[in-house]
């Protein structure tokens, strides 16, 4: 092993992620494949339209930052190569089961309680449900643990939007790398 | 099933404790293969990223299905370094009183060994991996042998809030002793406090088995081989000896490496060690038919009940006839054979 004491590698060759848009496969952000409508690979459309409304409400910009996308592509990759959070949390691959199992109970605590789908609920029914999931009270829940996925899915949402470069920048941290992330986004 | 070719000592897992048994063994002139699980990580692939760090948290390629499968969460890292790549670096020591819980305050159990015989080998893993702190000042609690070999590192504004507030109160405190180098040590450069220690440091500041028992083991020519996941501990005619280890490789091809006899059943002791955190390789290991009676956690050899690194890297100097002498004594029933099976994609 070579030491330096910092690899400031600005510039370098950006490995992107590879989206489907139009049928043919880019390296692309998952902002922008959210933008491009690139093709879901593990998640259906439901899913991914849900899942992007659940972490907008808890991070907002989570959905343009293209969370949705991010999950979707991650779940399609070898586990051993996946970025998400789910690694650190106790999750065990087919990683793409942990969301779908939360999604479909989210949705059905949403309809059961608020008789309408999370999508539809005002933004303080959002909020409501999202409090009563991260205290485990929403009662005969059906999913992964409750905290598990508030806390999995917050990660997400803040993985999208500030784990980045960019994000860092937002934050007005300086990112100060010795290794600089090869992921543009 | 393909049979490698036998070596004299085979370690299952390349964390900390396998590092140090394989530093130890190729010292001592063995060949020595390590089978690791996970990759055989370089430093560029410690990227400085929150999200790119969770590489080096384990993902299974393989499972072990079956009751009380232990799973892999937070407290494990995979490939070479094992958790310790990712540690946060703390380095404290156990007390004196701590080795004579149930002499003392009649609860759990004593160990077999005292401070004493574990301070020169607490000394000499400080000055192996390189450990900044202040001995002096835990002059206090246990007798000082040897100074660190660095200065404690820098405190910053946080960390003299709580010292103030603990003075107010006439609470002594001491600068953690750290695995993280506060000056330049042994050719790796001083920390620079940015904080990627979480994700793997690649400048080798963080005091890590890459950088030191890995490294040396590397240069004594012992074999290191990602993506290998041993499933089961083999023996020989008798059942009581270690004979090699059976695997799967990084092609996913099932394969047995043997390994010479080395005395007693100390093969499986290395991998035994590696308790709460390596707790696959104890999985399979209890497929072995060594099983300890007591649980993980809850053990009565006392090496075993250390948990931390720090502990373990020390444990692992002092104990090593010491635990073989406690499992021959019997801390053993027979075990079943574990089923691996590949997880759906
Ligand atoms: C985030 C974090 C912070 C920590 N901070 C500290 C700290 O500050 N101070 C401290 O003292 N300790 C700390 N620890 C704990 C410390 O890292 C562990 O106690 C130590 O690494 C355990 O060493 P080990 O060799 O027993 O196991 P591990 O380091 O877990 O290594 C086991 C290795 O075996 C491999 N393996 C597992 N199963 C198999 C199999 N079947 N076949 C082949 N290979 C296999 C794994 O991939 C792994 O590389 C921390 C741990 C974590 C995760
Ligand atoms: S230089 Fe220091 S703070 Fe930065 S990653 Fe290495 S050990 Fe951690």
């Amino acid at each position: 092993m070579s030491m330096k004491r910092r690899a400031f590698v600005r510039g370098a060759a950006a490995t992107t992620f590879l989206f489907t848009v139009g049928g043919i496969e880019q390296s692309l952000t998952p902002a922008q494949a959210c933008a491009q409508g690139a093709a879901l690979k593990k998640l259906t459309p439901e899913q991914a339209d849900l899942l992007g409304a659940y972490v907008e409400a808890l991070v907002p910009g989570a959905r343009a930052a293209g969370i949705a996308q991010f999950v979707d592509q991650q779940c399609s990759v070898p586990p051993h190569e996946a970025l998400l959070g789910l690694r650190i949390a106790n999750g065990n691959p087919p990683f793409v089961d942990f969301y779908v199992k939360a999604l479909a109970e989210i949705d059905r605590q949403s309809n059961s309680r608020f008789g309408k789908s999370f999508e539809e609920m005002s933004g303080s029914d959002q909020r409501a449900f999202i409090d009563l999931l991260r205290q485990a009270k929403l009662e005969d829940w059906r999913g992964p643990q409750q905290p598990q996925v508030y806390n999995v899915l917050r990660d997400d949402g803040v993985d999208v939007v500030y784990g980045t470069v960019e994000g860092f920048a937002l934050l007005g941290v300086p990112y100060m790398p010795h290794v600089l992330p090869t992921a543009r986004w | 099933m393909a049979q490698r070719e036998k070596v004299d000592v085979v370690i299952v897992g390349a964390g900390p404790a396998g590092a140090i048994y394989t530093d130890q063994m190729t010292r001592e002139g063995k060949s020595v293969v390590i089978l690791e699980f996970g990759p055989d990580w370089d430093n560029n692939d410690f990227i400085s990223s929150e999200i790119w760090g969770r590489r080096i948290k384990h993902a299974p390629r393989f499972e072990l299905a079956g009751k009380n499968n232990p799973g892999h969460g937070f407290n494990a890292g995979w490939g070479t370094g094992g958790s310790m790549s990712h540690y946060y670096a703390n380095f404290p020591r156990l007390l004196q009183n701590d080795f004579k819980v149930k002499s003392l305050y009649g609860k759990g159990l004593d160990w077999p060994i005292s401070y004493e015989d574990i301070a020169p080998y607490y000394d000499r893993v400080a000055h192996d991996l390189g450990v900044s702190g202040d001995a002096e000042k835990e002059r206090r609690w246990r007798p000082v042998t040897d100074a660190y070999p660095m200065p404690p590192l820098k405190t910053f504004r946080h960390g003299e809030i709580w010292r103030e507030a603990f003075e107010k109160h006439g609470i002594p405190l001491a600068p953690m002793p750290t695995g993280i180098n506060s000056v330049e040590y042994k050719g790796r450069p001083a920390c620079l406090n940015d904080g990627w220690c979480h994700v793997g440091c690649p400048i080798g500041v963080h005091g890590t088995p890459q950088w030191s028992y890995l490294a040396t083991a590397r240069e004594q020519k012992a074999e290191i081989r990602p993506f290998s996941y041993v499933t089961r501990v083999l023996t020989d005619a008798s059942g009581a000896r270690a004979a090699g280890v059976e695997y799967y490789d990084d092609k996913k091809e099932a394969g047995r490496q043997p390994s010479r006899h080395d005395g007693d059943a100390v093969h499986v002791l290395r991998a035994l060690r590696q308790g709460p955190f390596g707790q696959r390789v104890r999985q399979c290991v209890l497929d072995y038919g060594q099983r300890p009676q007591a649980k993980c956690g809850n053990s009565r050899c006392a090496a075993r009940s250390v948990r931390c690194a720090a502990e373990r890297v020390h444990a692992a100097r002092v104990t090593r006839a010491r635990e073989a002498e406690l499992l021959r004594r019997g801390n053993a029933t027979a075990g079943k054979p574990c089923r691996v099976v590949e997880p759906e994609r």
